[in-house]
């Protein structure tokens, strides 16, 4: 009987979501989905080139910290990416040995976090911003530009190796503070505990406030409030640069850009970036210019006070505590408080200007390609596998027009499909491993919570986590992508699969969030506690179950949402 | 009546200040003992405070407070009867203790509890047991309370073997209550007696800790990250088992110790023979513990 309940199960995907697995042994193993990062199809460019990073990118991480997942491996199924961990093994005791250096060595380095971004991680990056930002793509002859593509890719995997080296500290510099603060002070939810952590700047909150400032000064010029008004999305720039003081303003426009333009709507580099596209930043200044004013600096100031004031009150009661509590405590309240701004300051700096190096070359093979006829428009670069474009650099009569065209056309079927969270062979036990990182990694591919998924819905109320405190009734605002951010209006709730810091200017117009994916560290719930908006996170089904205007209330307290 | 300080000539005097406060009284002119003060021992059938009194333990407060270097220093509040801390008896835990109390009305109230508390049902008979006069007089002592990093309890001869070359240490988190209590697996200690070698060191899943709260004192879990960690180092160790060892030769026969670390003073809480030890060495040597009994 126990065998039946602990064997592996085969799982069968829908008929019309057909499975071709690119090596044989795939079946056996288990593949998730990343709905929290990735929601959409991928872009193949994107997920190629990725692909071919790891395992290579997580060894240093592997080496230096023995971290749990040796490899993230992908596969692109059907457009969407799958993915399966290959976790580290061993005898019991080679396991919590393992385990036992994985924390002392996460541990100092927590300590440690803030100046070793200040001192060792963000310098390196910024050499490799410098590297990239002194390279003339439009002027570089095609061998130069070949040249260049093989040493963005060789400092792309380094940006992943990044990646890997200050996440597991972050991670563990949160967790452990999380798990202190709950220990001391029994009864108390992790929104307590993130209390101490919040009210810092970081650059999702800089990008807010640019944002917000450039609303203002649009408003205060009747010509150019009027254009970003009246005037579709996208015609607003061509027409701003037909007025004077439009042109003016977009001197400011373009500012913004050159700072926060590197990001597209989610973590795929394949898409449009801002760059590319202002139609987001548009969007989201006819919804500021519609708002009265407010001070964005004073309720970052309020924050930062009640944080020093919930420090102040658990300084007060451990005062009385042994010495090695309190040393403890002020030792990783520090360490988290800079993880906590590291979560989105690394989102900004890597997978935003990191990567959005990587699409700027790749769009500028793109841009020479579309000249030559050989693609339809410069994006179509990202619908060819990274193999495909080293292949077209060689062969300068290839015609990739009818092939991007029919990929691109693949992803639009494929975006409204509901694809299944699993396939492959799901493992009679996932074990719970034994790392932060590999705990998160796990939770992002929504391995850890199946059983959990039965009960989100009860009635008309659904079952989320706290994501932020604050109890909202509004009508939902459900949206698909940031080109739809003009319909979020003052008192809507913000209901969407997951956001990134892209999202980051709705949560200005938004009375609350409610998401599909995503956890107390997710963008979406550190940036609404940020803003002191209610927010629930992770709940599955929001978008679904809730309909476009549906009347809603979201109690970011209990992580649950109420259909009215 | 009258206050007597610890530190001073009658504070030693048992008929005065109790057994557990004499001998304090007697350890605080060579050892750190944390600055106390006793209400003078008497004869009681009522627990009512004096006006006159009642200023006595107003003014030596406010005189604790300047020695202590605090506004409102946090007190243990103990009784300590005449007859008490003998070679064969422990009073421990008979009498109710009261800790952190704070400012004068919380002290005279304390005190007031301790007078009665010395004439309930559970002492009266604990001392017939012992053929103990029931009519002895009790003293309240009033001293200092450390605010413990880390309690200990040092014997200094084996309590379990009568081996009197090894010197036991348990240790916790906090103040001593959890671990006289008896609600936490202290970390454990061994140290050889002629050389002050550490031949073991046991560290114990400590899951609780008594902490001072806004008054009194509370048992709290511990945060997991702390429960396996070494409430001492090698050092500190060393430290307490030289001081059992002093103690012990000061006194003239094994000791029971309570001591607590705060801010890497080592304080002296409490020092007694160890009542056990031949009844434990018998034990040992036919094969059973004394706790199996009871």
């Amino acid at each position: 009987m126990l065998a039946h309940i602990l064997s592996d199960t085969r799982i069968e995907p829908p008929a019309d979501f057909p499975v071709t697995w690119p090596q044989a042994e795939d079946a056996q193993r288990y593949w998730t989905r990343d709905r929290e990062h990735l929601p959409d199809p991928m872009t193949p460019l994107c997920f190629s080139t990725n692909a071919e990073m790891f395992p290579a990118a997580r060894q240093p991480a592997v080496t230096l910290y023995d971290e749990a997942v040796l490899d993230i491996q992908g596969r692109r199924i059907n457009t969407y990416l799958y993915m399966h961990l290959v976790t580290a093994s061993g005898t019991p005791e080679e396991m919590s040995a393992r385990a036992k250096r994985n924390r002392a060595r996460l541990s100092a380095v927590s300590l440690r976090l803030g100046e070793l971004w200040a001192t060792e991680w963000l310098p390196e990056l910024r050499g490799h911003f410098a590297f990239w930002d002194s390279f003339d793509l439009t002027q570089a002859d095609f061998r130069t530009l070949c040249a260049h593509l093989d040493e963005t890719l060789r400092r792309y995997q380094r940006l992943w190796e990044l990646h890997y080296l200050f996440a597991p500290p972050m991670w563990f510099a949160i967790h452990e503070f999380e798990n202190f603060y709950a220990d001391l002070f029994p009864g108390s939810t992790p929104l307590d505990a993130h209390r101490l952590l919040q009210g810092f700047d970081n650059k999702t909150l800089e990008m807010g406030r640019a944002l917000w400032q450039l609303s203002r000064s649009a408003r205060g010029v009747p010509a150019v409030r009027q254009i970003i008004c009246e005037r579709p999305a996208a015609e607003v720039c061509a027409t701003l640069d037909g007025v004077e003081e439009g042109r003016t303003f977009l001197q400011d426009l373009r500012a913004f850009l050159r700072e926060h333009g590197c990001r597209s709507d989610l973590w795929d580099w394949g898409c449009p970036s801002w760059e590319d596209d202002p139609t987001p930043v548009i969007n989201n200044l006819k919804n500021y210019l519609a708002q009265p004013d407010r001070d964005l600096t004073a309720e970052l100031q309020a924050a930062a006070a009640e944080r020093e004031g919930a420090i102040a009150a658990a300084r007060e009661v451990l005062s009385r505590y042994p010495r090695a509590v309190r040393e403890r405590f002020e030792q990783i309240l520090p360490a988290a408080q800079h993880g906590l701004v590291l979560t989105e300051n690394h989102t900004y700096y890597l997978d935003f200007n990191g990567f959005g190096r990587i699409h700027r070359g790749m769009r500028e093979f793109g841009r020479r390609f579309a000249r030559e006829k050989r693609l339809q428009q410069p994006c179509d670069i990202f619908y060819l596998f990274i193999d495909e474009l080293r292949e077209l650099l060689r062969q300068p009569d290839w015609d990739m027009r009818d092939l991007t065209a029919q990929r691109r056309a693949e992803m639009e079927y494929w975006r409204s499909y509901p694809e299944p969270i699993e396939l492959g062979t799901r493992p009679a036990k996932v074990a719970p491993l034994y790392s932060p990182e590999a705990r998160r990694i796990q939770k992002y591919m929504n391995r850890l919570n199946n059983d959990v998924a039965l009960n989100t819905e009860v009635g008309h109320v659904l079952c989320g986590q706290a994501g932020s405190s604050g109890k909202v009734i509004g009508p939902a605002r459900v949206i698909d992508s940031l080109a739809e951010a003009q319909r979020v209006r003052p008192g809507d709730i913000l209901v969407t699969t997951t956001t990134a810091p892209s999202w980051t200017p709705l949560f200005l117009t938004a009375a609350a969030v409610v998401t599909d994916a995503g956890g107390m560290l997710s963008h979406s719930a550190v940036v609404a506690r940020e803003y002191h908006i209610p927010a629930v996170v992770g709940t599955r089904y929001a978008t679904a179950r809730i309909a476009d205007g549906q009347l809603i209330e979201v109690d970011g307290n209990a992580g649950k949402v109420t259909l009215l | 009546m009258n206050i007597i300080w610890l530190d001073t000539l009658p504070g030693r005097d048992p008929l005065q200040v109790g057994g557990k406060a004499a001998q304090l009284g007697r350890l605080a002119a060579q050892y750190p003992v944390p600055p106390g003060f006793c209400l003078e021992a008497a004869q009681r059938t009522e627990q009512i405070l004096s006006p006159v009194l009642h200023a006595q333990l107003s003014t030596a407060y406010r005189h604790l407070a300047t020695r202590c270097r605090l506004n409102q220093p946090a007190v243990a509040v103990r009784s300590s009867a005449v007859d008490e801390d003998g070679q064969q008896t422990s009073f421990a835990g008979q009498h109710d203790s009261y800790l952190n109390v704070r400012g004068t009305p919380a002290v005279a109230e304390a005190v007031r509890r301790c007078w009665a508390s010395a004439l309930t049902e559970r002492a009266v008979h604990y001392r017939q047991r012992h053929g103990l006069s029931s009519e002895s007089g009790v003293a309240v002592l009033v001293q200092q309370l450390i605010m413990a990093d880390v309690s200990a309890v040092v014997f200094s001869a084996d309590p379990r073997t009568g081996d009197t070359d090894q010197i036991v240490i348990n240790a916790t988190w906090g103040l001593g209550e959890s671990l006289v209590g008896g609600s936490v697996t202290p970390d454990l200690y061994l140290v050889r007696k002629r050389d002050l070698k550490i031949v073991e060191r046991l560290v114990s899943a400590k899951l609780y800790m008594t902490v001072a709260g806004t008054d009194g004192t509370r048992e709290v879990a511990v945060p997991r990250g702390l429960q396996t960690e070494s409430t001492l180092r090698d050092d500190q160790i060393v430290a307490l088992a030289r001081l059992a060892r002093a103690l012990e030769l000061n006194q003239g026969w094994p000791v029971d110790v309570e001591c607590a670390y705060q801010d890497e003073q080592v304080y002296l809480l409490q020092c007694r023979p160890i009542t056990t030890l031949f009844l434990s060495a018998a034990s040992a040597l036919q094969g059973t513990s004394p706790h199996s009994a009871g």
